[in-house]
């Protein structure tokens, strides 16, 4: 019974592959949540639950279809670039004068937006979007594999390299939604959305060389499941009233999606050059590929926002986020078939809010918009470490549009800058230090009316 | 608003109540000197040598509070010479890296050292003893550790002496006043005479207790059930067997019977596992000692009981390698009444008390984590303790140590002293210096040798060092009754 089913995933996502390029994002919003889904809301701060005025209303407020009145389309992208991401160590591990860096690069996050009205009261959207992502990669991640059982681990090679090198998790929204507008000042929605994800960390395992009472590298382990094979389902829905043009209140719920995952490990081993030892290790270290399963419960959240218009064309969107991450107890690594090996880490994330300021400004087809969120972060100090360090940070927003009826571009920027994170006093994983991060996000996106 | 007022309240009523607690006196780490034992010296792989005594506790505490701090250093290979594992395969083996030993380097100090702990001493040492094995490096005939302690005039000092007035009686297999430990009245005694002499107008410090014997080694490695050879418990209907032992006045074997199945709770120190001359180079455990014939009927002693510990008037002792529940139960209740002297002597006299024993409780059956890296107590292969030492911490161990210690101290004193960097311990390797080795053939042993055993009681020797060890083996392997005599010198008195 299951078997067509899985089939039928299969297609559907060579289908999303054909359609985005998929790519794991940095942890920048809160947690590993997403929202930089749309342009225009990017520009203003992402204070668009009580706006939603584009077809991006399908991630926002689904509500907001109800306005739109004609098929429209709208493809775009946002592109995150690290800019920053130091760590300086402290004792007693990594040790003062540590420094580590994490993996700059550019990540991708496509998105597809469709709206269909069915009546002149319900109108359909589509939304592919990649609402939880994390890269959390360093660089100097691999191990140097030293020649001889008395050489030093490179002093180059990532000092976390045991807790994490890499933590991936990868996700694609399927998200159907269907809007009804009973009276014109009101409208709600309600869809259903089906997340497919994949995870990935990679790490070191260390034992100490009993010939040097000293800390070697003895395996690489890497766990990984497929993108098909993994998916969770959840549903989403939205109000806005509108009772007079230049004033709405919104509000937005996304619910909880647990997905159990399935994947595979595998033990590489890392000679340490001590070919008795190296003998010994080899004999105990799991061959070939090994079943791993976890799971994660993603949080529900609430978009709480209300948009005022002011004479001259200005709009002033104010909007409070709300996500429950105390779901995110903790991250529990199960081999089904190897005893001795199963990683339990406590996460104890706490709820977290975001709170939004928009501006925009129009001048006939041209927009600009700014905007400004102090977002909160739900992970407690202990558990910042190699595999996610997270802080409150702040995000400054400009964007600017050009709309017509029947198209419109947007391109928006921000930047965020992390709050610096001191873990010198407190780590779950006794990794001490300071991390300071920042990041800069592009966003752009094409929307055609029919 | 009343739960606000609450909290309120209960804020205002808990910051009372700190204020109202004495801070203890704010130190002055101007001038820092160390007294102790092998564990305050740097002790590991039995030997005092340079590269461990980097790593020793007080030299680590002198660095992190940016002193100049002076020990009494000694080149590679080390005095004893030191050892190291020499192969893991086919067996576990250790032995020593040079028929040679170490000079002390640092022997032209004109001052007493700051670092005045010697291997081996027991509190009375520290006020009585002036010369003799490893304390001719460390006092150079300059006085008791005390006196020269005094001499520097110190306004912190710490007191590591936390085990060797003890650590007899486990390594023997029975606790005897006066023969495997020192009396509970003239350790009170000496150690509150050493407390006074130390005591003074700013200074203070801390005083280290004794730890829990019951982490170590010397009694976790052995299991006192029968294992495999990958030390795994041989299970039969779902059970583990129970070694054998002769049985003791509180739990009697069944009928006079000579063996009967060790009771839950008893501990097997390393010393069943060590390959002995007169067994033909095998262990007690290798030749059947303690081994239900039922399980191994080939082995020649099996069902024969592993030896207990006893002590024949006027002067042998005779080593065994069984700690009954009721001798483990003694054991730890005369370490918890040390420690009560130690923490009462410190009280009075200005110092404060590190609680030794619950650090090794805390940590024994968990370990240490650091960035993924776990460190473990586990022998050989646990990274907390030094090669083939069944007592001494490795440089690891030593650096993790120290880390609690200073937390303790900036708990206690509300000092900020920075914690150590654990990471140059655990990625240094602990190897001898470039041309200082010369390894002897391999002693192919498991784990604990004849050597090492008779090394842990020159190391930690009988109150009255004329007492004559006897280790449990026999030129005649039928029986362990005829044991060969071993008249053990105080090694740590001959340089």
């Amino acid at each position: 019974m299951t078997r067509p089913r899985r089939v039928r995933f299969r297609r559907v996502s060579v289908f999303l592959a054909a359609v985005i390029l998929l790519s794991a994002a940095p942890a920048f919003p809160s947690g590993f949540q997403i929202n930089t889904h749309g342009a225009r809301a990017m520009g203003m701060g992402l204070a668009f639950a009580a706006v939603a005025d584009d077809p991006s209303a399908i991630f926002f407020n689904p509500a907001g279809l109800g306005w739109q009145k004609h098929f429209e389309a709208e493809i775009g992208s946002s592109f995150i670039t690290k800019v920053e991401g130091e760590f300086e160590g402290a004792n007693p591990y990594p040790g003062l004068g540590r420094e580590e860096k994490e993996h700059k690069s550019t990540y991708t996050l496509p998105t597809f937006y469709g709206v269909a009205p069915l009546t002149s009261e319900i109108n359909f959207g589509l939304g592919i979007f990649e609402q939880y992502g994390l890269a959390f990669r360093w660089d100097n991640a691999e191990v140097f594999t030293g020649s001889d059982a008395t050489t030093p681990v490179s002093p180059s090679s990532f000092s976390g390299r045991f807790v994490s090198q890499n933590a991936v998790i990868q996700s694609v929204d399927i998200n159907p939604v269907f809007s009804f507008q009973p009276i014109p000042a009101f409208a709600f929605a309600v869809g259903a959305d089906v997340r497919f994800s994949k995870v990935q960390l990679e790490r070191n395992s260390a034992v100490i060389n009993p010939f040097t009472n000293s800390v070697v590298d003895v395996a690489h382990i890497k766990l990984n499941s497929d993108l098909t094979d993994n998916h969770g389902w959840g549903w989403n829905a939205g109000i806005l009233i509108r009772p007079v043009p230049q004033f709405s209140i919104g509000a937005a719920y996304r619910s909880k999606i647990k997905i159990d995952y399935e994947g595979t490990a595998k033990f590489d081993q890392r000679f340490t050059g001590n070919a008795q030892l190296d003998g010994i290790v080899a004999s105990q270290l799991p061959k070939g590929e090994h079943p791993v399963q976890t799971a994660i419960d993603f949080p529900e959240s609430v978009n709480l926002g209300a948009a005022i218009g002011l004479p001259a064309q200005w709009t002033v969107s104010l909007e409070g986020d709300w996500t429950k991450w105390e779901r995110f107890k903790s991250l529990d690594i199960v081999f089904p078939d190897l005893t001795g090996r199963d990683l339990h880490r406590q996460q104890n994330w706490e709820n977290s809010w975001a709170y939004r300021v928009g501006v925009e400004k129009k001048w006939s087809l041209w927009a600009l918009r700014f905007g400004y969120y102090r977002d909160n972060t739900p992970q407690p100090v202990s558990n910042a470490g190699p595999i996610l360090a997270d802080n409150d940070r702040d995000a400054y927003t400009i964007g600017v549009g050009y709309n017509t009826p029947r198209w419109g571009v947007e391109i928006s920027d921000l930047y965020l800058k992390f709050k610096k994170l001191d873990a010198t006093r407190e780590s779950q994983d006794n990794f001490f230090g300071t991390y300071k991060e920042a990041a800069n996000i592009f966003a752009f996106s094409l929307r055609m009316s029919f | 608003m009343k739960r606000a007022m609450l909290r309120a309240v209960s804020a205002a009523a808990v910051l009372a109540l700190a204020a109202a607690v004495p801070a203890a006196a704010q130190p002055n780490f101007s001038k820092y000197v160390a007294l102790g034992d092998s564990y305050g010296a740097g002790f590991g792989a039995g030997c005092l040598v340079a590269r461990h005594q980097a790593f020793s506790g007080p030299n680590i505490l002198a660095r992190q509070l940016g002193l100049d701090f002076q020990q009494p250093t000694i080149s590679d290979p080390g005095i004893p010479t030191c050892n190291a594992l020499l192969s893991l395969v086919p067996s576990v083996s250790f032995g020593p890296i040079s028929g040679k030993t170490g000079v002390p380097t640092n022997a032209l100090l004109a001052r007493p050292y700051d670092n005045l702990s010697v291997p081996g001493f027991k509190i009375a040492d520290v006020s009585d003893t002036t010369s003799g094995g490893l304390a001719d490096v460390v006092l150079r005939g300059k006085g008791s550790a005390l006196n020269q302690a005094l001499s520097l005039n110190p306004t912190f000092i710490t007191m590591t002496i936390v085990g060797n007035d003890i650590l007899t009686a486990p390594g023997a297999g029975f606790l005897l006043d006066g023969v495997t430990a020192t009396p509970l009245a003239l350790f009170t005694a000496k150690y509150n005479a050493v407390a006074a002499a130390l005591k003074a107008n700013g200074r203070t410090g801390v005083f280290l207790g004794t730890g829990d014997v019951q982490q170590l080694p010397l009694l976790t490695a052995i299991k006192p059930v029968v294992t495999d050879a990958t030390g795994t418990p041989v299970l039969v209907g779902g059970q583990p067997i129970p070694l054998l032992g002769p049985g003791n006045a509180k739990y009697p074997c069944p009928g006079g019977a000579p063996a009967c199945p060790l009771p839950a709770g008893t501990l097997v120190t390393l010393g069943a596992n060590a390959p002995q001359a007169a067994l033909g180079g095998k262990s007690l455990l290798g030749v059947g000692f303690g081994i239900p014939c039922a399980v191994a009927p080939t082995l020649p002693q099996c069902g024969k009981p592993l030896p207990d510990g006893s002590f024949t008037p006027p002067a042998t002792v005779n080593v065994g390698v069984l700690l009954y529940p009721d001798e483990v139960q003694a054991i730890d209740d005369r370490i918890k009444a040390m420690n009560d002297v130690i923490k009462a002597a410190a009280a009075a006299n200005g110092f404060t008390y590190f609680d030794t024993y619950g650090f090794g409780r805390d940590h024994g059956t968990t370990g240490f984590d650091f960035g993924g890296i776990h460190i473990s107590r586990d022998f050989v292969t646990g990274g907390f303790f030094s090669f083939g030492d069944a007592v001494h911490l490795s440089n690891i161990g030593y650096t993790i140590f120290v880390d609690a210690l200073i937390q303790f101290v900036n708990s206690a004193y509300g000092t900020s002293v920075p914690r150590p960097d654990v990471s140059s311990a655990l990625f240094t390797p602990d190897v001898p210096a470039p041309g200082t080795t010369g390894i002897l053939p391999v002693d192919t042993s498991l784990y604990f040798t004849e050597d090492s055993w008779r090394a842990f009681f020159e190391e930690f020797t009988p109150p009255d060092p004329s007492f004559k060890i006897v280790l449990p083996a026999s030129a005649d392997p039928e029986t362990i009754d005829r044991a060969p005599v071993v008249r053990v010198p105080p090694r740590r008195r001959e340089p």
